[in-house]
């Protein structure tokens, strides 16, 4: 009967199965390679043998962050705040523009629209300088305000909000004109409620990429206390903290959070990321 | 307030002249239409001037100034900036760097993350974990990869050189560094553009593979004869995504290499960072800036070109 199980097992994918769990085994090796440090002692890590899994599991690491050897919460905490706030008012701004630009009675709405997309042309570097200037020369520097600042407006999201307006079927919209539904309520009651889809995918989307940020966080904090978790963990490298497996479970605090998000939301973050990007 | 208006419109109706009132009621819709779009556009056209065409205007003219230490210009030097840039070694050695490392990043990437979206095409059992997880990297950021790759590639102790038997300085060696950090910059974007790749996939009709495989072709025809031509656009939009990403990857050079050793990935965007806040000096900061500008520009530009033409052959 051996034939027919290999058979079976060639049918049913099972050698195509076989290479998926090896290329996912070497790809993602990094990434469980932050878990299994960040449960190694530091001795550990320096044995003369190296070790994959750790030989003594121990939580020592994430006791001792819990203890507050490294300030992480407070990175957190900091982080957390910006990406809220830099997605609700992404959320907001990208809504009412794609309103304006759509149902409302704006003059040039094209040209506007197009004026809102070109921003995208222009490479973070070369407004980097002058937006540093702009938040360090309002005494912003080490505030929430001169972290979130020049990231409010996303064409991407304005182009993605735009699209999802065009899309519920005029009868709805007409209909509502009809019975007296001015246009402010038409857009809280009706656009709002009919977008959440695309509201979902935006948020799922700034919010990743706002907790990922990097740059401009390094640029306007140098204080330990506004510091977001990206700066704040790439400056525990090289200082004092040669304790990797201690930084490694800090690392694992910093993932964490934007990754269940990410796989929570996996449906929406792939919907946003291809529908703002390929067609824009 | 404006449904007050309606309502007393609706009632006063019978009794007045009906037209007038319609029309007056249409009248306030309009204007009301007209001033709530001026309100809701204002931010964001307040943002785009103050954040990215202004912010840009702004550098364009820094890098025709000189600037004191607080970036504040005092005195126009014209194009001295420029001159000085195209005709020192630096700036020539960053753009070299950075095409290097653009061949180092999209090729790779792109052909492993075509590679495992072809692998998933199929359903097969735990296809939707498979596809969750090769997706996954792409909300990892690029600063905490690019630390648990210096662990590993750490020349004393790190597991690679350990487990292969070498003694490979990698980010410290001159030849390696830059293959190093592109590996960081590869893992990030192949997640990307698996999820775009896949998506592509998905959009193949089935038919096409059910009569490939009636006419028993293998795996091999069908990727080259099917699977490839469908998403070709998209291997074409990627591959200028990628460019621009890669361009634009700092974190990970700042915090492997800081641009070393003597050079050997300092890429365009990380000597701007160096030059602007490392020596403090905003005006080459900024020239270099817009010459990177002009450089995404013509990558942008040939993309759009390209789809034109897409658009014409299909």
């Amino acid at each position: 009967m051996k034939p027919s199980v290999a058979g079976r097992f060639r049918r049913c994918g099972g050698v195509r199965m076989l290479i998926v769990i090896a290329a996912a085994l070497f790809y993602l090796f990094p990434l469980a390679r932050i878990f299994s440090m960040s449960f190694m002692s530091a001795p550990e890590l320096y044995a003369a043998e190296p070790s994959i899994l750790p030989r003594q599991f121990t939580v020592e690491n994430y006791v001792s962050i819990f203890e507050g050897n490294i300030p992480i919460f407070t990175f957190l905490k900091n982080t957390v705040v910006m990406a809220l706030l830099i997605t609700a008012v992404q959320l907001v701004v990208s809504s009412i523009t794609a309103y304006a630009l759509t149902e409302l009675d704006l003059p040039f709405k094209n040209a506007v629209f197009v004026l809102i997309l070109g921003g995208m042309m222009i490479p973070f570097e070369s407004t980097m300088l002058s937006n540093y200037l702009f938040v360090a020369g309002h005494g912003l520097r080490n505030s929430y305000l001169g972290l979130i600042l020049p990231f409010l407006l996303s064409p991407a999201g304005v182009f993605l909000m735009r699209q999802q307006f065009r899309s519920i079927p005029r009868e709805m919209v007409e209909a509502a004109d009809i019975d007296g539904c001015g246009p402010l309520r038409l857009f809280a009651r009706i656009m709002i409620p009919m977008s959440s889809n695309a509201l979902a995918s935006l948020g799922i989307l700034s919010m990743v990429t706002a907790w990922n940020q990097y740059v401009w966080p390094l640029l306007v904090t140098d204080k330990n206390e506004m510091r977001t978790v990206q700066v704040g963990i790439s400056m525990l490298q090289g200082l004092e903290f040669s304790d990797y497996t201690l930084v490694m479970a800090g690392i694992v605090l910093v993932l964490l959070p934007c990754v269940l998000i990410f796989i929570v939301g996996f449906r929406f973050f792939v919907a946003g990321l291809t529908e703002g990007a390929v067609k824009g | 307030m404006e449904t007050v208006k309606q309502q007393n419109a609706v009632l006063a109706a019978p009794r007045c002249k009906a037209g007038a009132w319609r029309g007056a009621a249409q009248l306030l819709r309009r204007v009301e239409k007209r001033l709530l779009a001026v309100a809701f556009i204002l931010p964001a056209l307040y943002l785009l001037w103050q954040f990215s065409y202004g912010a840009f205007f702004q550098t364009l003219y820094s890098s025709v100034h000189l600037t004191n230490i607080q970036g504040i210009a005092v005195e126009f030097c014209g194009l001295d900036l420029y001159r000085t840039l195209l005709a020192g070694e630096e700036f020539w050695n960053s753009c070299l760097v950075s095409v290097e490392f653009v061949l180092l990043t999209v090729l790779p990437s792109l052909a492993s993350a075509l590679a495992l979206a072809a692998l998933c095409r199929k359903r097969m059992p735990g296809g939707k974990v498979a596809n969750v997880l090769f997706s996954t990297p792409v909300a990892v950021s690029s600063t905490c990869v690019t630390m648990v790759f210096m662990t590993m590639l750490e020349p004393s102790m790190g597991l690679v050189n350990q487990m292969l038997g070498l003694n490979w300085k990698w980010y410290l060696d001159g030849g390696l560094a830059l293959v190093s950090v592109a590996m960081v910059v590869n893992w990030n974007l192949i997640a990307m553009d698996f999820i775009f790749l896949s998506s592509a996939l998905r959009a193949v009709p089935a038919s096409y593979y059910e009569s490939a495989s009636l006419d028993g072709a293998d795996g091999w025809k069908v990727f080259w004869n099917i699977t490839f031509p469908s998403v070709s656009p998209t291997v074409f939009f990627l591959t200028v995504v990628n460019i621009l990403q890669t361009f634009q990857a700092f974190g990970p050079i700042n915090i492997m290499t800081g641009g070393g050793p003597s050079g050997a990935t300092d890429v365009l965007s990380y000597s701007i960072y160096r030059d602007a806040f490392v020596n403090y000096q905003f005006s080459p900061a900024a020239a270099k800036s817009v010459l990177l500008f002009i450089i995404l520009l013509g990558v942008t530009v040939l993309q759009m070109r390209g789809e034109k033409r897409r658009v014409f052959y299909q």
